[in-house]
This record gives structure tokens, C-alpha cells and sequence, in this order.
């Protein structure tokens, strides 16, 4: 247990070392959807902190040690949508490279801010292995700052992908676990002065760029038999190949870590945890922590999520083979009187055997 | 005792540290803000000046910052009532009509065998304004207290301390465009409003009063052009000749006087071009 706490707090220290200061044009944007992070509807309303998590209801774990803990196989679709729907066709045509001045105008010529993120995973669940393939994820923000001289902030991704974890009980509370991903990326993304837009130029800048991407990512986590089940976890992420790595895109190898408890109850089982684990990259130290609380009672399941990016509740039922569920994120917290902030909501429809 | 040892822990797990993560993102939008972001969040809302004071006060610490003198421009620029948003797709728009630019000979012009060569070189110079001349659509028209700060958005980026960033170099022509619509509309045609009626048969187009204005319009039209990299130098060179020759053309205009028909022909051109709004009858 010390051991693993002075590997997370070198490994804060050297982030701290090494944290990138960019100042982001967004004053605000969603509070759960990131360029490089794919999860669930009740993931995002944890606020991504899960790493402990023993049981995700509308996915995979997010840490492949904990694959043993599961209880019954599966096999499920989900389906997850973000508000901005109407912008969806634009961001996907964007990024298929279809760069007509009628996209164009519509994404850069009209409002400020464009966020919308979807997709479709389907799920195999069972205790010695899970697989996840996700067809289609479309990810897209374009926010406009400075209406004299626009300087745009634009990203466009769409991603396929498959994903393989395994884990196995070392021994007794010990689990190890690993992940692989192979990810297919196009993306476009660029921050750059609207007026570079009416060149040739600045059109080229926007075109989409390819990347095919294999991580491995071991994992552990380690329960210690307590009445709360305290649990450490740590997990390498984005250790693989590259096809090509692009500057505006960084997903550095990273060592996250995770303390999660599960409070007895009378009804219902309830576990919290707290990440520490980067979602942009390019963010401070205090945006590296997650905090997370999941309410299972029978069919239901209540999400809260708190970190700096902001807060996020949400409710996801399983009612037979059907499952649907919807979360609320805001970036302004209760007190706050901040004009610029962020509202979303997602929602999730899933079909599982 | 459990129960107040369950809260306890309750508390120092959970509600501890969502505590600190919400006050650290309390404290999140005035960490963010550099200058140059608070002045685009002041001047998106409305509040040039304050961008405008903001901007000067941190130019005087930091003088050679070409990002900081760009949007102190930009805020200059909106103090006039200029937003640009809407005008960027149009611009490329303009360059895809450039490149595919009609010649005069494809147009269908009405022609009469008294008219002199003279008039055939200003309708050529005309038709080459005229693609300029479809930006006026996007653009609103400023006053003549807004054009004194589009002028000095203009001189703080013809004084950039190094070379200038090829995106403000762009802005820069922009900025020009507006202000040559202005001068045209101020010294030109006075009103814009009323459309010529090519039936008006008393309308006598003013070629000396055009030659006397359109020759000061010049270097600044020469200027857009090479700010905004809508021609090479070759075809800068071909503008400058046009203006010579238009200098001419338009004495001989000024000296005689045309006959009926060839005054109709050329009234005819001038709205073939989009110059309907732009003709000036005494």
C-alpha cells in the first residue's frame, strides 16, 4: 500500500514537472466530453473517476484488473448522444473532408460555441474477458472568440475502435489486469484566425488527419479487507504504437491512480472513488483529480461527479433487456457567477442479453 | 459510535475533496485570463473601451508584442462597428470569383459604334473593381467618428514592431476594403440609397468628379489588393496601368461631352458590373 502511494505521488510530482500552461480559448466547454476519452453515459457522470470502479452498468470496467469482479456475462449496445445534435452532420462531413463552403459557413459564420459528442459501443461482458467495438464515435467543438478579428478553437474527431481486457486474481485481493485498444482517428483540429480561413492556405490547415493507434495498458488494483473494501488501483495508460503522432493531439503515456471505498448500507451498495488521472493533457495539476459516487439500488443506478472541469449527476435504469439513462454536467458550480459556462445533457439508450 | 465514525469518514473521503475540487474551479476563469483573452471576453461583449484601455496599459509593458497590438486593432476596429464573423466565408468567395473572373469580352456589353475605345477601357477598369465591390453587401456602413478609429486599427497594423503576421496582414486588407467603401460613399456618390434608373434619361454620369476621387482611391485599392493577396505583383501592375489609363480616359470624358446614346450604353455597362448604386447624376 506504501509503495503504491509513493509511486502516485512521484508520478504527481513529475506530471507537475512536465504540466503544458496553454491557455485554452474555450472560457467553457462540456465538462465530459474530451478529445481523447471514450466512456460511458454513468463514466461521464462520475467525472471519468471509475479506476475503482468494480462494476460500470452501461460498459466495460475502466480498469481491465477488475474484469475478474464481474458477476454475469453480457452482451449489450449502448447508444450515447449529447445535446448539439443539429451540428453533428456538419462535424462528420467536416471530418470525412467534404469541405464545402456550405459546412464551412455554417460551423465558423454563425453563434460562438459547437459541442456535441456521440457514440455506439457494442459490448461483450464476462468475468475472464471483455471486448468492446465501437463502429462510430463523432466528437466536435468549434467555439469563436473575438468578433472583431475571430480567432476559432475547432476540433473534429471521429474514431472506430476495438478494445480487448483481461485480468486475473494474483492473489487474495491482488488483481492484475490488461487492456489493448486499436483505435482508427481522423481528426482535424486547430486554433487559428477565421480571416486564414478565406486562403487556400488556411483551408488546407483543415483538412483531416489520419492515425491508427495499439495501446497496452496493465493495470492492478489491490483490495484491502476492510468492512469498506478500501482499493488502490494504478493503471499505465497510452503505452502503444502510433502510425504517425501528431503535436495536436498528444496522448502522453501516463501512470493514473485511484482510491475507491464501498460504504455498507441497508439498501443498496454504494461506492466512491477519487482519480488522479489526466483528460486533455494539457491541463494543471488541481484538473488531474476526479471524484466520483455511484448508487446502486435494484434496476437504478445514481451517478454525482465532481472536478475542476465541473459537476454532473445523472440516472441510468436497467428495466429488462432495455436500459436508458440521462446526465445533467454543468461547469459552474452553485455559488459561481461566471458568464461563460457550459450546460449538458446526455442521454443513452442501450439494449443488453 | 459506527455512526459517527461512518460520518466521519464520509466527510474526510468525499465531502473534503469535493470541497477543494469546486473551489478550485470557483477559482478557474481569473487564473485563465491573459490579457489578451479577457480583452476578446470584453470586447464579445460589448465593451471595446474597456478591451481598448486594457490592451494600451499592457502594450506599454510589452511594446513589441505583435499579438497585443493585433487585437488592440481588432478592439479599435469593433469600436467602429466592425465584425468580421460574417464576412470571412464571403471573402473566400470573392477569391473563387476572382480566379474564375469574367473578361470582358464574354459579357454582353451595349456596345454603339460611337463609343470610343476610351469607354471600352473604363468599362474593363469597372469590371475589374467590381468583384471588389461585392463585399459591400457584408460589410456595414460606418460613420465618420467610426472611420477616425478604423484608421488607427489600420496604422497600428501598418506599425507592427516586426513583420506582420500573414492572418493580420489579411485583417489588415479587410479593414482597408471597409474604409475604401467609406471614402467612396463620404467623397463619391454621397447617397448610396438610390439606384440610378437606367430610363433616366437626365442622368449624366460625372466623369471628372469620378476621375478626381477614384485617383485618391487608388493607392488604398492598390493597397487591398496586396494585403489581401487577391492579385500578384504582375496583376498590381496591370491595376496601376488601368488607373493610368482610366486617368485618361476619364479626361477625354471630362473635355467632351458624350451623345445620348453613348451615355446610355455606358449607364448599361455600369449596372452589368453592380455599379448601379454607385453613379452619381447631376
Amino acid at each position: 500500500m506504501r509503495i503504491m502511494l509513493i509511486l502516485l505521488f512521484i508520478n504527481l510530482i513529475v506530471d507537475s514537472l512536465f504540466a503544458e500552461n496553454i491557455e485554452p480559448l474555450v472560457f467553457s466547454k462540456n465538462a465530459r466530453t474530451f478529445e481523447t476519452q471514450h466512456s460511458t453515459l454513468v463514466t461521464k457522470a462520475l467525472a471519468h473517476s471509475c479506476l475503482t470502479l468494480t462494476l460500470v452498468p452501461d460498459g466495460l470496467p475502466c480498469n481491465p484488473a477488475l474484469v475478474p469482479l464481474i458477476k454475469k456475462p453480457s452482451l449489450s449496445a449502448e447508444f450515447l448522444l449529447s445535446n448539439g445534435l443539429s451540428s453533428y452532420e456538419k462535424v462528420k462531413s467536416l471530418v470525412g473532408g467534404n469541405f464545402s463552403q456550405e459546412v464551412v459557413d455554417s460551423l465558423f459564420s454563425e453563434g460562438k460555441i459547437l459541442q456535441l459528442e456521440s457514440n455506439l459501443d457494442l459490448n461483450f461482458i464476462s468475468p475472464l474477458l471483455t471486448a468492446q467495438y465501437s463502429p462510430m464515435t463523432v466528437k466536435g467543438l468549434s467555439v469563436i472568440r473575438n468578433e472583431a478579428n475571430p480567432e476559432v478553437d475547432f476540433y473534429a474527431i471521429e474514431e472506430s475502435g476495438f478494445l480487448l481486457q483481461g485480468g486475473y486474481e494474483v492473489f487474495d485481493g491482488f488483481y492484475l489486469g490488461l487492456q489493448t485498444r486499436f483505435i482508427n482517428r481522423k481528426f482535424i483540429k486547430k486554433r487559428m484566425m477565421l480571416v486564414l480561413l478565406s486562403t487556400p492556405e488556411g483551408r488546407e490547415s483543415l483538412k483531416p488527419k489520419e492515425q491508427k493507434v495499439t495501446y497496452i495498458e496493465p493495470a492492478m488494483t489491490w483490495f484491502i479487507k476492510k468492512e469498506w473494501k478500501p482499493r488502490i488501483s494504478l493503471m499505465l495508460v497510452n503505452s502503444g504504437t502510433y502510425s504517425e503522432k501528431f503535436e495536436e493531439m498528444p496522448t502522453p503515456v501516463q501512470l493514473q491512480g485511484g482510491i475507491g471505498i464501498s460504504p455498507p448500507l441497508r439498501w443498496g451498495e454504494l461506492e466512491l472513488s477519487l482519480d488522479y488521472k489526466s483528460l486533455t493533457y494539457y491541463e494543471n495539476e488541481l484538473q488531474k483529480w476526479h471524484l466520483g459516487s455511484l448508487y446502486k439500488f435494484g434496476s437504478m443506478s445514481l451517478a454525482l461527479g465532481a472536478d475542476s472541469y465541473g459537476l454532473s449527476g445523472g440516472v441510468f435504469y436497467e428495466i429488462d433487456k432495455l436500459n436508458s439513462g440521462i446526465i445533467y454536467s454543468t461547469t459552474r458550480s452553485v455559488s459561481e457567477n461566471d458568464g461563460y459556462y457550459t450546460q449538458t445533457v446526455y442521454v443513452e439508450l442501450g439494449w443488453k442479453i | 459510535m459506527n455512526k459517527y465514525l461512518f460520518q466521519f469518514k464520509i466527510f474526510v473521503f468525499y465531502i473534503l475533496p469535493l470541497f477543494l475540487i469546486i473551489s478550485c474551479n470557483r477559482s478557474k476563469p481569473e487564473k485563465r485570463e491573459d490579457p489578451i483573452l479577457k480583452s476578446y471576453r470584453l470586447i464579445d461583449e460589448q465593451r471595446s473601451e474597456e478591451a481598448i484601455i486594457l490592451l494600451e496599459s499592457e502594450l506599454v509593458n510589452n511594446p513589441n508584442s505583435v499579438k497585443l497590438r493585433s487585437v488592440l486593432a481588432s478592439a479599435y476596429a469593433h469600436k467602429a462597428g466592425i465584425k468580421l464573423q460574417k464576412f470571412v466565408p464571403l471573402l473566400y468567395q470573392i477569391r473563387q470569383n476572382l480566379k474564375n473572373k469574367t473578361k470582358l469580352s464574354e459579357l454582353k456589353l451595349f456596345t454603339n459604334q460611337s463609343i470610343s475605345k476610351s469607354t471600352l477601357v473604363l468599362s474593363n477598369l469597372f469590371l475589374k473593381l467590381s468583384s471588389i465591390f461585392e463585399i459591400y453587401n457584408a460589410i456595414p456602413n460606418i460613420s465618420t467618428l467610426d472611420s477616425v478609429y478604423l484608421k488607427y486599427a489600420i496604422h497600428l497594423l501598418k506599425t507592427m514592431p516586426s513583420e506582420i503576421p500573414k492572418e493580420d496582414l489579411i485583417y489588415r486588407g479587410i479593414l482597408e476594403v471597409i474604409l475604401f467603401k467609406h471614402l467612396i460613399s463620404e467623397n463619391l456618390i454621397g447617397d448610396l440609397k438610390d439606384q440610378v434608373s437606367i430610363d433616366d434619361s437626365n442622368c449624366i454620369i460625372d466623369f471628372a468628379k469620378i476621375k478626381e476621387n477614384f485617383l485618391a482611391l487608388g493607392k488604398l485599392l492598390i493597397e487591398i489588393q496586396y494585403d489581401l493577396k487577391l492579385t500578384d505583383s504582375k496583376q498590381i501592375e496591370e491595376l496601376v496601368q488601368s488607373l493610368k489609363d482610366f486617368s485618361e480616359s476619364a479626361s477625354e470624358f471630362s473635355l467632351i461631352n458624350m451623345d445620348e446614346s453613348s451615355n446610355n450604353a455606358m449607364k448599361q455597362n455600369l449596372h452589368q458590373f453592380g455599379f448601379g448604386k454607385v453613379i452619381q447624376c447631376e
